[in-house]
């Protein structure tokens, strides 16, 4: 994380770096803890959350997960070489896992997105509204203020009846 | 209300999501062995 720009700007800051790896910590223990429950969901969507609030693209968080599995695979497989089936068994149950939890993670990315879309769009038909109301109070406005002129002329200066009396005249 | 009610998130959505995935209490066993498997785990991760 620290060798890419972007994620390496978002580790900026007292503290952060090992905050994340306290939360990494944590995250994995509870990963494997092989409870997935409402309670899990919960944590896993507010992490899912926090990433989308702090800006952090799908794609590096997808990039951050992969490197997990790179460097933890290979050593789960050392661990189990005497075990083989069991091991094996074991890495595809973790890759079962690891799925429902990107899942609940893009999840999060897609619906805070729609949620923020939504709003955006109520703030512009909102918006909109006001727009057309103020239009149509302009028009009220304007016949108004056209029918005050023409009701404070005198009639001579009306332009139809000036026609009518030239023509009754010649 | 929490943000797994508010994303829809109840019992049943739940176990329909493990299950589309095929996660099974024999799956949740294979992960908890891996724990198990080291003592040492979290420095793998931290």
């Amino acid at each position: 994380m620290k060798s890419n720009p972007y994620t390496r700007a978002l580790l900026q800051g007292e503290g952060r770096l090992e905050r994340l790896k306290k939360s990494q910590e944590d995250y994995f223990s509870e990963l494997i803890q092989g409870k997935y429950d409402k309670d899990y969901i919960e944590k896993r969507l507010r992490v899912g959350q926090v990433h989308q609030m702090v800006g952090l693209e799908p794609i590096y968080y997808l990039a951050a997960y992969n490197q997990y599995v790179q460097i933890t695979f290979p050593k789960f497989a050392e661990a189990f070489s005497e075990k083989n089936q069991e091991g094996f068994s074991s890495l595809l149950s973790l890759v079962k896992v690891i799925f429902f939890d990107i899942a609940l993670a893009l999840d999060t990315y897609f619906k805070t997105n729609t949620f923020a879309l939504r709003k955006r769009n109520e703030e512009l038909q909102r918006a909109l509204g006001m727009y057309l109301q103020s239009q149509r109070r302009e028009e009220q406005y304007r016949q108004l203020l056209s029918h005050e002129i023409r009701g404070a002329l005198p009639p001579p200066l009306l332009p139809w009846k000036c026609y009518w009396r030239k023509r009754a005249v010649a | 209300m929490t943000l797994a009610d508010d994303f829809g998130y109840d019992e049943k959505k739940l176990k329909e999501q493990l299950d589309f995935l095929e996660i099974t209490p024999k799956d949740c066993a294979h992960v908890r062995a891996l724990a198990d498997s080291f003592a040492s785990f979290r420095e793998y991760f931290t």
